[in-house]
């Protein structure tokens, strides 16, 4: 047997052991077909293992064959096993083994040697395994389709006008299917609709759609579409499902990811723009590294710095042990999203072992890891550059012109301090006797303050938050919101007297959230006949929104809770205010968190109450901060807005006051307020404020002489006071030796060349090191509070600014990390392995940075030993994981780094360490001032200058106020004009970068087992070249993917595009071009597609367009006869597919149709789990909670958020039916939808209007018949209202299969 | 899942709706798509789990892994290196408070903090050489779910029920049973998703003590309105399904008669009036330990389940709110373990007991796998001066039924209960062996998603031959 078949290959084929293949067949079969076979085939055919006693790995074993007999036929392909095998037409033998079918060119290969007659050098058979190398592999791989360059392939030739359609009807013809009808103009309609907005068609555009005849009436309204605000509402949510968008991170806590909606809001103005794909992919891996970001005029963003938000949005483990099994997990993903949703391409499989199937190896994983995790986790600054820099170069040079006019008046500040002292001295008598006096007189007063404020906890009945009496003057009794009189306005009689005309009174801003309220007063009104005046008024400052008790605005002599252009206000029918020009009214207003409003009239109520009119007319919450209140003016701005009367007592509470609750305090009356009987009398009082007032005056006028200077040396016993001793012999700026060792240099010292080294981002964070820093105060009478150290500073001109500083990483080795810091407001953290979200304690170690002056913080690193980290020093708008409240401002700065084991190391003590300056005499210090005050004015001050300058500022011996200097005030006004008029910049979840790193692969994917690391490039299948060591690389990986020459970027999204259009990819494996994906149905199209939407500029409309004008998409979905035997699956689109509706189109689509949906777009997303009643936007809009999902969209197949879901399942489970029949959603939509309807109209009619509105489309007569039997039966039974009826046949609606499904 | 034909459609509108409820329950006997790759064998010995999950993570060595010498060393120095901990708080040695003993014909060895399930001991095999990867709550209780330690992938109820399809057209095929205060573990929802696979799969919260047990469930209308609305919409949908001949508009037409049918059968199983005073007893319906009568409504609840043919049915326990054991992880007992714990086990001793012994009298046990376990076990040194932290080097389980070998023990820890020493076992090796049992082979229980072939198991585990019957 074994000598047959040779010799009677030699009998067929000449060749054979005549002559050796020739150097091109021999050039064929080692690039083409040796590899293929090493790959595929030896693992089961070789000299270890022979299944089916088959050898592939030498010419005789192919050409022996096995048990099924010769593996060729040399010359006839069909014929051969091999290629039956491999092409899947033989019947049992489907090769290879249990691996996806090989690539079709791979095939043709086969064919063509076979048919060549398989010239194959292998003559001896090899006596072990041949292991395949990965560049055998590779090698074969790459001819994988979706690797190859996008063709340019011949449109064929048809009637149809659209290339797109000439591709899908040649296979049609070829195939002798018939396509289907057009689809009617209603179907098209909704389809077109549903595809490019989610949303369905309102009645106004069906008809206006119908009765427009014109040829390019459909062209008409794609454009419409596109056009409109809601197409990019629907793609952003499209690609939210391939970026795994969600606003937590899900795990235990679930913490919320700040500002993660800036990103969704990005992508809907970038569909909606039209950006360019290879921008937007650009833009998605590096945005906030692209030489020319691409900027957003109107709303002075960066848009590209936005784009990398979609890293941030990782599941994050709570508190991990392990931070690094964490970080594998993160980039994992990161990896899987970027590969997965730009390329098609699984690389997150090649993470424990290379690719099993696609040409992607282990080392590409850690190349990509390398780039991702070079980068940080951050907020990033997302203004455009002019708004980051506006004022900035103005503001440093007058900060310079600033610095030179202080350092003047410091050095006359030192050649006066020998006569200020003096003058002190002389003076010193009368200002201690002043101040006991002073003293004295506001304890009475306070004692006072605190007997009325005692009086009214104590009584029964809530207690306000504040609380006007005006018996003196405007103060409030519980909180600090004193009533300033303006235009007029008089205090008088235990009155606030308003004339009508401009006077009023105002409160500083709010310091609480006042969102449910009461506002109560009594007023007593001289004439009835005003309109349009306040009594109490909550406003955001400037009037722009606001709640005031009101007199007789909309209708004569009646009150009404007052508000921005009355969208809170309605009409309560309350009775004529008849009340007499000395009679006092009460009246009261109460705000219930349900957004409910009553009005009270001495302590009834005052006509019907009410809830909010629509969902925009809720409770408005007035900001701390933002918000202040009037009295006798309905809101700043408005006109007719001043009230003519007088408000004996007003009272304003932070919850809803039940009507009880109103008669009591109605009841009760005012003399709750009124002063204790047992204070002082009034004419005592009086006279002690009027004392107190005088005396105030005095000592001003006296500490006005020498500022800080007067309580400077009233506390010169402080070691550090300039003039120490009395005596003025010595300048002690060293009292404490220093308890660090002196030997325990600082390991990172940023006064010195290590500065660089460390990150600064952010448009605040200042970049220079040497001493003399300092930050012009805002506000205030003095220019600066203090002059800082060397060091790295954030916020040089404005605490508004951002401003991050991170550290180089490390590798933690000691137990503790001591760093010099100072700051407001400030957080340290030690940031393992890129973890972001720290608790704090000895896991997660992290510090709150509150000093002024430099000081040593030690961290406790033990616990992470061992782990990779850096430190990071942030506010808490720019953190990942903020501390403190959002819009704190602060500031840092840091100096030294030391590392040390012992805890005992740890530095303490004075933190700048200077030589101390002998100074003997006054004179002497007048000196070392004046010299220390003239180089600090040319920048030029040493760190021991300095630090005597800032302790004279600090004790007062030096004053940094203004006022006294002309120059300087008109410099300080400029500045802090131009500086209010900077706005804090909107911060984004997004990546920091930072020195890259090369990552060690990890041996089978375990993080404990490193090895060689891994330069950071791109795929070695597409470009092997390493990326520039010094950045991330993800500048140049954005390049890369974003290339017109990459061959997957531009198939993967006009695939995309196809899915989204035609319910199915021409791929079908959308997310997987790989092997395991489909294999394109039509691949000359797909390249066409590609190569047409590069050349059209990567415009995504414009694709979405031409695929939508497609003949093929304006088909009936209803197949012609004979299609469903030969094409079941329609993959040659003979006709449409009919879709289900996604989760977020059912849902809008019901709010649409109850008439409820609001349009408004943009900003933090709505709460997904509230009553339906109250989230009435898109649900794009919702906040994606992780742990807990909108259940009605999940329910609908909503994606779960964890990595790409390109395409979505369209499952049929008995929830959704039950979710359609009987969730409270459904039920209120059908109730308020049928609400809408012509109460007078036909039951016909109504039939048809509901029918037009769910399905774009009348009833047709059946459906009628159908509605008559169906409501003589809702009518029939017993207790049937109208409404109810109508509510329920409209549910029906919701629940027809044509709702739910776009055919 | 054949498509109907129309004439058949047809045929049921005119019966109206109820009629075609009556039809639908009379066809289609295999509801629900399941796994072409693995279909249940004939080697399964089981058709049924439940899962008494103990979120929070149980303590191994005050309960099924007694350890002498931690007793002997109670306040001394760990003897051996720490590992990095959740808290960072390490303390000494803690001796057990509760006392160990043998139980059983078998003998095995327990403590009496579970005295009544440790009177079953015949019926149980403990695994005493679990591990878990992770050691922080969310990814815990994701990782022994689903075999990742995070969301998105398929819950073992939901691989199961794909695997098995349901034997019940009227129930969902995996049920999550909440009672009282009892709430989802850390990690959400997503511990009891579907995943990948199809939303079938998905599991189905019921309250076992809420007046609405499953969302939805409850129409708004009496029956005979439903009907007459489901009469006009099948009318409508019909005259659709017959324009499109698409089997999925077909499949959600059909889809409205199990909602339609599981509206009656959910309300049904759910109500427990109709059990005799004898077993609401067993269970502690009336118990006064309010945590226990509460956790005894889901035991006996499960039982109704299986006894209907659910898949898979998930116990969730109750917070006693003791030593950091909140509502998501009830057995977190980070300090006052000796009360917690106490607690906790009360809770569930006795339901627990019952169900076994229920089921057995009732001949379900052989078919149905019983299974107690939390996400990870606890350090044998405290925390603190009187908690314990968490455990993923060593941890106990045990299974009961199913085809389990009864009354025996399996692999072990070290003399501390520090490490698995002994056999030592993934959540992959519990999971294949699980699958096993209901003649499902882990390897060919695959889906593929986004280019990748999923398993339950990841790609790891081995059946744990040596504790099966």
């Amino acid at each position: 047997m074994k000598f047959c078949a040779a010799p009677l290959a030699c009998l067929l084929l000449p060749w054979v052991g005549l002559a050796a293949p020739s150097a091109a067949e021999l050039e064929f079969f080692e690039s083409k077909i040796r590899p293929v076979l090493v790959a595929e085939c030896y693992e089961c055919h070789d000299a270890k293992k022979q299944k089916a006693e088959l050898r592939l790995d030498f010419r005789d074993g192919l050409l022996k064959g096995g048990e099924n007999g010769p593996t060729i036929v040399p010359g006839n392909a069909p014929k051969s096993l091999l290629i039956q095998s491999i092409t899947h037409a033989h019947e049992d033998l489907q090769m290879p083994k249990k691996r996806p079918k090989l690539d079709a060119k791979i095939i043709a290969d086969f064919t063509a040697w076979v048919n060549q007659g398989a010239p194959d050098p292998r003559t001896a058979p090899p006596t072990d395994s041949i292991t395949p190398a990965w560049s055998d592999l590779l090698t074969v791989r790459k001819n994988w389709w979706s690797f190859q360059p996008i063709s340019r392939p011949a449109i064929p030739a048809g009637p149809a006008s659209s290339p797109i359609d000439r591709f899908l009807d040649a296979k049609i013809i070829e195939a002798k299917l018939t396509p289907a009808a057009k689809a009617d103009k209603a179907t098209l309609l909704r389809r077109a609709t549903y595809t490019l907005t989610g949303l369905p068609p309102t009645s106004a555009e069906i008809t206006a759609f119908e009765t427009d005849t014109s040829p390019e009436a459909y062209a008409k309204v794609i454009d419409r579409l596109l056009a409109s605000p809601r197409y990019g509402e629907h793609f952003a949510r499209h690609w939210m499902d391939l970026v795994r968008y969600a606003d937590s991170h899900g795990s235990e806590g679930d913490p919320s990811i700040p500002q993660s909606w800036r990103y969704r809001d990005y992508l809907i103005r970038a569909f909606n723009a039209d950006v360019p794909y290879d921008q937007f992919v650009r833009e998605q891996i590096a945005g906030d590294l692209l030489p020319k970001p691409r900027l957003n005029a109107s709303e002075h963003l960066n848009e590209s710095a936005l784009g990398t938000g979609h890293f941030r949005l990782v599941e994050h483990g709570y508190q991990p042990v392990d931070t690094l099994d964490e970080q594998v997990r993160n980039v994992d993903n990161q990896i899987d999203v970027v590969s997965k949703t730009f390329l098609g391409l699984t690389v997150s499989c090649a993470r424990c072992h290379d690719h099993k199937f696609d040409p992607i190896s282990q080392a590409d994983f850690y190349a990509f890891y390398g780039i991702f995790a070079s980068s940080r986790p951050g907020q990033v600054t997302v203004d455009s550059p002019e708004r980051l820099g506006l004022h900035q170069a103005k503001l440093g040079e007058l900060k310079q012109e600033i610095r030179v006019a202080l350092a003047a008046q410091w050095r006359q500040q030192a050649q006066d301090l020998p006569a200020a002292l003096s003058r002190i001295r002389s003076q010193s008598s009368e200002r201690g006797k002043l101040e006991q006096r002073v003293a004295a007189l506001e304890q009475t007063l306070a004692g006072d303050t605190f007997r009325r404020r005692l009086k009214a906890g104590k009584d029964a009945g809530p207690v306000p938050i504040h609380w006007w009496t005006f018996e003196e003057d405007g103060r409030d009794l519980i909180g600090k919101l004193t009533a300033q009189p303006q235009g007029g306005a008089s205090i008088r009689d235990g009155r606030l007297s308003l004339d009508g005309k401009g006077a009023f009174a105002e409160t500083a801003a709010t310091t609480e959230n006042l969102a449910a309220k009461t506002m109560e007063a009594w007023v007593l009104l001289p004439t009835l006949a005003q309109s349009g005046g306040g009594v109490l008024t909550v406003e955001t400052i400037g009037g722009k929104v606001f709640d005031s008790i009101v007199f007789a605005e909309k209708q004569p002599q009646r009150w009404m809770s007052g508000s921005d252009n009355g969208i809170r206000t309605q009409n309560v029918g309350g009775a004529a205010e008849q009340a007499g020009p000395t009679e006092l009214v009460h009246i009261a207003i109460t705000y219930g968190n349900d957004g409910r409003t009553t009005l009270y009239r001495n302590g009834k109520p005052y006509g019907q109450a009410y809830g909010p009119a629509n969902a925009t007319a809720g409770l408005y919450t007035f900001a701390p901060g933002k918000s202040h209140l009037l009295f006798g003016r309905r809101h700043t701005g408005g006109g007719n807005a001043f009230l003519q009367g007088e408000i004996e007592e007003a009272r304003l509470y932070d919850f809803a006051l039940t009507a009880e609750q109103i008669a009591a305090s109605f009841q009760t009356g005012i003399q709750r307020g009124g002063i204790d009987a047992l204070a002082a009398s009034e004419d005592a009082l009086k006279a002690v404020r009027e004392e107190a007032t005088r005396l105030r005056a005095r000592l001003g006028e006296l500490k006005q002489m020498d500022g800080k200077l007067v309580a400077g040396f009233a506390n010169e016993t402080d070691p550090t006071h300039p003039l120490h001793a009395s005596g003025f012999l010595r300048l002690g700026l060293r009292p404490n030796a220093p308890k660090a060792a002196p030997t325990e240099a600082a390991d990172w010292d940023l006064a010195s060349a290590t500065a660089p080294t460390w990150s600064r981002h952010g448009n605040g964070m200042g970049d220079r090191i040497t001493p003399g820093e300092f930050r012009i105060e805002s506000t205030g009478r003095d220019v600066l509070r203090q002059l800082l150290p060397s060091g790295l500073h954030s916020h040089p001109l404005s605490t508004k600014h951002s401003a991050v500083l991170t550290s180089p990483r490390f590798l933690i080795t000691t137990d503790f990390v001591s760093v010099q810091v100072m700051g407001r407001g400030a957080t340290l953290r030690l940031i393992p392995d890129n973890y972001p979200l720290s608790p704090g304690g000895s896991r997660f170690p992290k510090a709150t940075v509150n000093a002024d002056r430099s000081t040593w913080v030690t961290l406790d690193t033990a616990y992470r030993k061992g782990s990779h980290g850096y430190l990071e020093l942030t506010l808490p708008d720019d953190s990942p994981n903020p501390d403190g409240k959002a819009g704190e401002s602060g500031w840092f700065g840091v100096r030294q780094v030391i590392f040390h084991d012992a805890k005992a190391n740890a530095p303490k003590g004075e933190a700048v360490i200077v030589t101390a300056p002998t100074l003997r005499t006054v004179e002497d210090v007048v000196v070392a001032l004046a010299t220390a005050a003239k180089a600090w004015g040319r920048d030029q001050a040493d760190e021991a200058q300095v630090a005597l300058l800032d302790a004279a500022l600090r004790h007062g011996v030096l004053d940094a106020g203004y006022a006294t200097s002309p120059g300087l005030t008109k410099l300080v006004a400029e500045y802090r004009r131009l500086e209010s008029e900077l706005t804090a910049p909107r911060r984004a979840p997004g990546l920091w970068e930072a020195p890259g790193f090369n990552q060690p692969l990890y041996v089978r994917g375990d993080h404990r087992k490193p090895a060689e690391p891994i330069a950071r490039r791109f795929l070695e299948i597409l470009d092997v070249k390493p990326f520039d060591p010094a950045g991330s690389g993800r500048l140049e990986l954005a390049a890369k993917i974003g290339a017109a020459d990459n061959p997957l970027t531009a198939r993967v999204m006009v695939n995309r595009l196809w899915h989204h259009t035609f319910g199915r990819g021409l791929v079908g494996t959308v997310d997987n071009f790989g092997r395991l994906g489909d294999q394109p149905t039509h691949p000359e199209l797909l390249d066409y597609l590609a190569q047409r939407f590069i050349a059209e500029r990567w415009s995504i409309k414009t694709m979405l367009r031409t695929l939508v004008l497609s003949d093929a998409f304006q088909r009936s979905s209803t197949p012609a006869a004979g299609v469903a035997a030969r094409d079941g699956a329609n993959d040659l689109l003979s006709h449409m597919r009919i879709r289900r509706l996604e989760g977020e189109a059912l849902r809008d689509s019901c709010i649409a149709l109850a008439g409820r949906l609001d349009t408004r777009m943009y900003g933090p997303g709505d709460n997904a789990l509230a009553p339906p009643r109250e989230q009435v936007r898109r649900s794009v809009y919702l906040f994606i909670r992780r742990n807990t999902l909108n259940p009605l969209i999940t329910t609908f197949d909503g994606p779960k958020p964890f990595t790409t879901i390109g395409r979505r399942d369209s499952t049929n489970v008995p929830a959704q039916s039950l979710t359609l029949l009987n969730d409270p959603f459904i039920v209120d939509t059908a109730r308020r939808w049928s609400a809408q309807l012509d109460a007078n109209a036909s039951d016909a009619a109504k039939v048809d209007a509901l029918f037009l509105q769910a399905l774009g489309r009348k009833a047709n007569p059946q459906e009628h018949a159908a509605a008559a039997r169906y409501l003589t039966e809702l009518q029939s039974a017993p207790a049937a209202k109208p409404n109810q009826v109508w509510s329920d046949f409209a549910q029906s609606v919701l629940n027809l299969k044509e709702f739910l499904y776009v055919k | 899942m054949n498509p109907l034909s129309r004439r058949e459609l047809l045929r049921r509108c005119s019966l109206g709706f109820g009629g075609i409820a009556l039809s639908g329950l009379l066809s289609s006997p295999a509801f629900g798509a399941s796994s072409p790759n693995a279909k249940p064998g004939p080697k399964a010995k089981a058709r049924n789990v439940i899962f008494c999950y103990m979120s929070g993570g149980v303590s191994h060595v005050d309960s099924f892994d007694p350890k002498p010498a931690l007793r002997r060393l109670h306040g001394q120095a760990m003897p051996v290196p720490i590992q990095r901990t959740v808290f960072n708080d390490n303390g000494k040695v803690m001796g057990s408070p509760w006392q160990s003993k043998h139980y059983g014909k078998s003998g095995l060895e327990m403590t009496n903090l579970f005295p009544r399930i440790a009177n079953c001991a015949d019926d149980l095999t403990i695994v005493r050489s679990m591990t878990s990867k992770v050691s922080e709550h969310a990814q815990g209780n994701y990782f022994f779910h689903t075999g990742f330690p995070f969301m998105g992938h398929p819950s073992a109820g939901a691989w199961l029920t794909y695997g098995l399809g349901s034997a019940n057209q009227n129930l969902p095929g995996f049920v999550v049973l909440q009672s009282g205060g009892a709430v989802v573990p850390h990690g959400g929802v997503g511990l009891y998703s579907n995943g990948y696979l199809p939303g079938q799969h998905q599991a189905s919260i019921l309250k076992a003590d809420g007046t609405l047990a499953l969302a939805n469930i409850k129409p708004g209308e009496a029956d005979a309105a439903q009907r007459r609305r489901l009469g006009f919409i099948q009318e409508v949908d019909q005259a659709f399904a017959e324009t499109t001949r698409e089997p999925q508009v077909e499949a959600a037409i059909r889809n409205y008669e199990t909602a339609y049918r599981m509206q009656a059968a959910v309300p049904e199983v759910c109500d427990l009036n109709g059990e005799t005073e004898a077993t609401q007893q067993m269970y502690g319906l009336n118990s006064p330990d309010k945590l226990t009568a509460s956790y005894a409504r889901q035991a006996l609840l499960a039982r109704r389940l299986v006894e209907r043919g659910v898949r898979f049915v998930e116990l969730s326990c109750l917070s006693a709110g003791i030593g950091a054991g909140g509502a998501a992880n009830p057995w977190d007992q980070h300090g006052a373990i000796a009360k917690g714990h106490g607690a906790m086990a009360h809770q569930v001793d006795q339901p627990i007991a019952a169900l076994l012994k229920d089921l057995k009298q009732r001949g379900l046990l052989e078919s149905t796998i019983v299974i107690f376990s939390g996400e990870f076990g606890r350090t044998p040194f405290s925390q603190g001066s009187d908690g314990r932290d968490h455990n993923p080097y060593g941890f106990s389980l045990w299974v009961a039924g199913g085809g389990f070998k009864a009354g025996t023990a399996f692999g072990a820890t070290d003399e501390l209960g520090y490490y698995a020493v002994d056999q030592p076992l993934t959540v992959y090796d519990f999971w294949a062996t699980i699958l096993h049992q209901l003649g499902l082979d882990h390897e060919k229980l695959t889906y593929r998603f986004g280019g990748r072939d999923f398993r339950l198991t990841d790609v790891h585990g081995n059946v744990i031959e040596p504790i099966l019957a």
